[in-house]
């Protein structure tokens, strides 16, 4: 079963993701702030963190940074989610160090498709 | 994938918006919020919202967050910032309150509606017909106690009565029997209902002067078909009449036709004139003290004196109530009130016997003459009616003209009791926002009963209009009515109960004790402003 972290602090936006990803039978872990998620991060690692741009504790850069940095575990992908969808906010979270950009707002199908396209991504180059 | 239950997201968020709303409504002046809370506050329900697909939300949220700023640095003060989210506020309660499809479903009465009075002391029956009338889109006054719906009947006016034959006290006959002479004069339709359903019972009521008779249990479909019939009839009645039934004068709506052309007429010629509004001093006692039939027969020769007395070119109307509306072509100001103070001292003179005894009747004059090209026919109207007012504040049986000044207006005071903050916020700018000719509204907010009941407002000698939250933690609203309703002062109170939909025994009980009226929650704010303005219009 893959694993996955969902780091945001919006309390219904991420008990709608867990649903919808434990629904898809995925094993997912939840942050509700920064702290929370680098916690998490130093205690397992995960095929794919999910991690909301702005929140309180560190910022989604900050994590990463850490992560570059190896202050945290390595991990699998990381997926950023922002309501900053300037095509510059993209590219910089990107050349940050994020392997994939999510806007926000976002339709939960259409993050269901995405993290599936990443997990098998990821796979395919594994083997 | 399974996304049936975003039901659940969308509630969770609103509860969550809700809870942070309440928090900072509740602060005090003296605490700040800083931007960078509210910032991030909408930022992270934005992103939610249009996840959730809530269109409206995310609209208001993301107009609001052009407004905020994360390093502004800037500091909130609790009501700057419950003006600033006011948006979001309505938006909050209306989600709570209804589904999307029940807004669209429900037709929102405005002040034109047509008025239907139901007096019926089943008040399951009395819920059930007002709650499907509404849904047609007009108003519903009830009432379940026959005396004080006798007295509603005549204050208000209303375009058509539901009367329950079977009353306690009073039943529906003898009620037909009171309202017969205004009946005579007046076209609004009655429709009985009864239990009692035989031929004999029919025939009497249609004799006494029903206009349809509906057996209960009623059938919902037909009962609905009757009474878009009968408001039909009544507003193609209204459209075609000019003369005032009852006191043989020109009415309101032949007023606002020809109004017009006298002010045509001044731009041509020049030639100034005057308008008066006209009202009967304290017609609401002689209406108490003498009934209703006398009351009537007062205002039928108060209209004919005058139209007596007047010269031909010279117009009365009569503008609503006891209130009339005299053109006088070519006249000054001067000419005008010297006019007017000659008929109050004639009409003053005039002697009323009503069983052995005599009383005499008195009136009060506003003037404004039109003297400007600049003036319309509703601008001098209200000249005219603020000039009045000022007549009645000084003394009454008087005329006064106070062209360009300002009158001082009575003040009433108007208070809300309700526990949630939310609803309490709507309501105080749903308030702030009305506009009643001659009141100064002086509103204020309670979170319980007992801090209501507490303060020296509670007790004051004073016009107070009060809304009250039926359901209340601390003391129900229903121990409040009841404790407002025996102090000494209660006759100063007009109550507004807010009651759950399915709360009949609470709506009884509210009745019983004497509110006015009552509105189930959750209501639309719009509709609620327009009932509270007809109330308040009465309450002058």
């Amino acid at each position: 079963m893959k694993r996955i972290l969902l780091a945001e602090d919006e309390e219904v936006l991420r008990m709608l993701v867990v649903d919808t990803l434990e629904d898809e039978a995925y094993e997912v872990d939840e942050a509700a702030d920064g702290l929370e998620a680098v916690q998490l991060l130093n205690s397992r690692t995960y095929d794919l963190v999910i991690l909301d741009y702005m929140m309180p504790g560190y910022t989604g850069l900050e994590i990463i940074e850490k992560i570059q940095s190896s202050e945290i575990k390595a991990q699998g992908k990381i997926l950023m989610l922002s309501a900053k969808s300037q095509q510059f906010e993209q590219e910089r979270i990107l050349e940050a160090g994020a392997d994939y950009f999510m806007a926000k707002p976002f339709s939960p199908l259409k993050l269901i498709e995405k993290i599936e396209v990443i997990l098998h991504e990821a796979e395919s180059i594994h083997y | 994938m399974k996304l049936v239950h975003m039901e659940k997201y969308k509630n969770s968020l609103f509860g969550n918006i809700k809870n942070k709303l309440s928090e900072w409504l509740e602060l005090e002046d003296v605490q700040t919020i800083p931007d960078q809370e509210v910032f991030r506050f909408l930022h992270s329900i934005k992103g939610t919202a249009g996840t959730l697909q809530l269109c409206g939300l995310m609209a208001i949220t993301e107009q609001l967050l052009e407004e905020t700023d994360e390093e502004s640095g800037r500091l909130w003060i609790p009501s700057e910032l419950r003006n600033f989210l006011f948006d979001l506020i309505e938006h909050t309660y209306e989600y709570e309150h209804f589904d999307e499809v029940e807004i669209k479903g429900k037709p929102v009465r405005d002040s034109q509606a047509p008025l239907i009075q139901i007096i019926d002391d089943d008040i399951s029956m009395l819920i059930l017909l007002k709650d499907l009338l509404e849904e047609q889109g007009w108003m519903v006054i009830t009432n379940a106690d026959p005396v004080k719906a006798t007295n509603q009947y005549f204050e208000m006016q209303p375009d058509c009565l539901i009367l329950d034959i079977q009353l306690p006290a009073k039943d529906g006959f003898q009620i037909l029997q009171d309202i017969h002479l205004h009946n005579e004069k007046y076209f609004i339709p009655k429709i009985m209902i009864s239990i009692q359903n035989d031929k004999h019972t029919r025939i009497k009521a249609f004799k006494m002067g029903a206009d349809d008779f509906i057996g209960k249990p009623i059938d919902v479909d037909e009962f609905i078909v009757k009474m878009e019939r009968h408001l039909q009839r009544k507003r193609i009645f209204d459209q075609s009449v000019l003369i005032d039934e009852m006191t043989q004068v020109y009415n309101r709506r032949f007023l606002d036709e020809t109004l017009p052309r006298y002010f045509n007429d001044y731009k041509r010629s020049g030639q100034h004139f005057s308008i008066s509004i006209i009202d009967i001093d304290h017609f609401k006692r002689v209406n108490d003290r003498y009934g209703h039939v006398v009351g009537d027969f007062v205002l039928a020769e108060f209209a004919q004196f005058i139209k007596g007395q007047i010269r031909s070119s010279d117009l009365i109307c009569r503008y609503g109530g006891e209130e009339f509306v005299l053109i006088l072509p070519d006249t000054s100001n001067e000419q005008a009130k010297h006019k007017l103070t000659g008929l109050i001292k004639a009409f003053s003179a005039k002697e009323f016997t009503h069983e052995g005894q005599s009383f005499s009747v008195t009136f009060s004059a506003g003037v404004f003459t039109v003297e400007n090209e600049h003036v319309t026919p509703k601008e001098a109207l209200e000249e005219a009616d603020t000039s009045l007012y000022e007549a009645k504040r000084t003394g009454r049986a008087k005329v006064e003209s106070m062209q360009r000044t300002r009158s001082t207006k009575k003040t009433l005071n108007v208070s809300v009791i309700d526990d949630d903050i939310i609803i309490r916020t709507i309501l105080t700018k749903a308030l702030r926002s009305l506009q009643v000719p001659h009141l100064d509204l002086d509103i204020a907010v309670y979170e319980d009963g007992p801090s209501f009941l507490n303060s020296d407002r509670a007790r004051e000698e004073l016009g107070h209009f009060l809304i009250l939250d039926g359901v209340m933690p601390i003391m129900d609203g229903i121990e409040v009515l009841q404790k407002v309703k025996q102090g000494s002062n209660a006759d100063y109170y007009t109550v507004l109960m807010l009651t759950g939909r399915k709360s009949t025994d609470d709506i009884a009980k509210a009745l019983t004790l004497g509110a006015d009226d009552y509105v189930t929650k959750p209501f639309n704010i719009m509709e609620l402003k327009t009932r509270i303005e007809r109330l308040l219009t009465k309450l002058i």
